[in-house]
């Protein structure tokens, strides 16, 4: 995790680009706050738009908590890593974290799902989720990706990279426009 | 019907539910880790409202930001008011919304869809 993460630094490092937050280590709540906190904070002193604002901070919160809910409980200490960046016009927000195999195929076949929709279907699949408001074991109520999609106009990528038998790698990276 | 008095943190808002002073409140960000938990008390408190001689309770709801897991639990509390105004009590949402941002206040159109409820929007400058 590590080795991916100074990758992804070099990656933003360069010209027209420029890392606003990032962070490699442990999550916990308080990590939550802290860092959407951050980045709201530093977008706010250069100038982003309060509407990209609250895309951003949106989005940031619905990644951290999925790292929070859904990481793998095999992995102590939750480990996880996150990057907020400037990227030409557009601000690019990536994290990672470990989940089971089982995990990473569910998140993917809905993940999957979501990425065919347009806005409209994307819009009605949440009212649909909303009506059906099971939580999971795990707290969360499978609003959140469908967050994350709507408030970047369903530009995201992500993958799952195998570690073991166990477990994978996900990451997710979502590009938010600031137009 | 007992005082609930919630404080506010980074991640949780603040609660005021206090029907000696009148004053029914929850406002901030809310993205607790744990919505359901956090949440159970209000509906545990709209449980008690009257039902017999009801007195109009106006309960304002001021959130700057709602996390997805929050947005499940605050239509749980929703809910529960719908259902105990139809068991008598006379409680009126005021939904509050700051106009330059639509995330709230569509919210709040979601959940009178969603779950039938009737809330007041008004307006609010951050």
């Amino acid at each position: 995790m590590k080795d991916r993460y100074s990758d992804l630094l070099n990656r933003y490092t360069g010209p027209a680009k420029k890392i606003i937050v990032s962070f490699h280590g442990e999550m916990d709540q308080d990590r939550v706050s802290m860092l959407s906190y951050t980045a709201e904070h530093q977008l706010e002193t250069q100038g982003a738009r309060r509407t990209t604002i609250k895309k951003t901070f949106n989005i940031l919160i619905e990644l951290l908590q999925n790292v929070l809910l859904h990481s793998a409980s095999q992995e102590i200490g939750k480990p996880f890593y996150f990057l907020l960046a400037e990227n030409m016009e557009d601000y690019v927000a990536i994290c990672a974290n470990v989940v089971t195999n089982e995990a990473a195929k569910k998140i993917q076949e809905t993940l999957d799902i979501i990425k065919k929709m347009n806005e409209k279907q994307l819009k009605n699949h949440y009212l649909e989720v909303l009506s059906n408001d099971q939580y999971s074991a795990k707290g969360g109520a499978g609003l959140g990706l469908i967050t994350v999609a709507l408030k970047c106009n369903n530009n995201f990528t992500f993958n799952c990279t195998p570690l073991d038998e166990k477990v994978s790698l996900f990451e997710m990276t979502s590009i938010i426009s600031d137009k | 019907m007992e005082k609930l008095i919630i404080k506010e943190s980074l991640n949780n808002p603040k609660v005021i539910l206090d029907p000696a002073k009148k004053r029914y409140e929850i406002s901030g960000k809310s993205f607790p880790e744990n919505a359901k938990s956090f949440y159970q008390p209000v509906i545990d408190w709209v449980k008690t409202v009257p039902v017999t001689s009801p007195e109009k309770i106006r309960l304002s709801f001021m959130l700057d930001y709602i996390s997805s897991s929050s947005v499940i639990s605050v239509k749980q509390v929703l809910s529960k008011i719908k259902a105990r105004n139809t068991e008598g009590a006379d409680i009126e949402v005021q939904w509050y919304y700051d106009p330059s941002d639509p995330d709230i206040k569509e919210l709040g159109e979601e959940y009178e869809k969603v779950i039938g409820i009737k809330l007041q929007f008004i307006e609010r400058s951050i």
